[in-house]
């Protein structure tokens, strides 16, 4: 059977019930689910400052490219890996809410999910197109990431 | 000469108060001459030159890399999704 992908870059809201079936095979004994949700108040050393939402953008078809390209370098390096799904959400998303998913599943729990969805988030942050401007009632700043993709990544 | 689109995103987009635009540039002008090209024409970009990511035909390209004609040419500040 093949090992089940899925990727989105939308709106919507995220469906964790129908990702979750969707990347569970027979085989499957275990799924590691990291999800991204975002802050109401972040201390920055020791201020607290509070957004209300978060405003994302994406140059849609490189970003989709690059989130096939993460998915790749993460099969590469968990062969054990089974499904994968990676969903970032665009637009304007409330406190709280949930941003973003990158779901991995496998037959057991020592075959890498764990590193396989850190290393899913790590990369999304730095190779793949999206930027997401905090949005408080004091202020509205564009988030800058801090890595330099190199040539070819 | 050769036409090249450039399109700025987030931060960038902002600063220079432009979405997209054509530009005409000679034939042997890469990635780094663009770069500097585009500071010239908005000159507020140079504060932040140090962060300024490209992508050309929605791949990470060495600064010498020559540009082909008809190029999609991104502009952007380091990303930030998740």
């Amino acid at each position: 059977m093949e090992n089940p992908t899925i990727i989105s870059l939308s709106p919507e809201p995220i469906s964790f019930d129908n990702i979750l079936k969707a990347i569970t095979l027979p085989t499957t004994g275990a799924s590691v689910i990291f999800v991204g949700i975002v802050r109401g108040i972040t201390n920055v050393q020791s201020e607290l400052y509070q957004t209300t939402e978060l405003e994302y953008e994406a140059y849609q078809e490189m970003a989709m490219e690059k989130i096939r390209q993460v998915v790749e370098e993460m099969r590469t390096r968990w062969a054990n890996i089974e499904g994968i799904a990676i969903q970032q959400r665009v637009g304007t998303i409330q406190v709280g809410s949930p941003t973003t998913l990158i779901a991995c599943t496998a037959a057991h729990r020592d075959t890498g999910v764990f590193d396989a969805a850190k290393y899913g988030i790590d990369r999304l942050k730095e190779i793949v197109p999206i930027w997401k401007k905090e949005i408080g009632p004091s202020r509205s700043v564009w988030v800058h990431g801090e890595y330099n993709p190199k040539p070819g990544e | 000469m050769k036409k090249v689109k450039i399109i700025f995103f987030a931060s960038l987009r902002d600063i220079t108060g432009e979405r997209e635009l054509e530009l005409e540039v000679l034939d042997d002008v890469n990635l780094s001459d663009l770069i500097a090209l585009l500071i010239h024409k908005y000159p507020k970009l140079e504060q932040i030159k140090s962060i300024i990511i490209a992508s050309v035909n929605k791949e990470y390209k060495p600064d010498d890399f020559v540009i082909p004609p008809e190029s999609e040419i991104a502009i952007f500040p380091p990303v930030s999704g998740g």
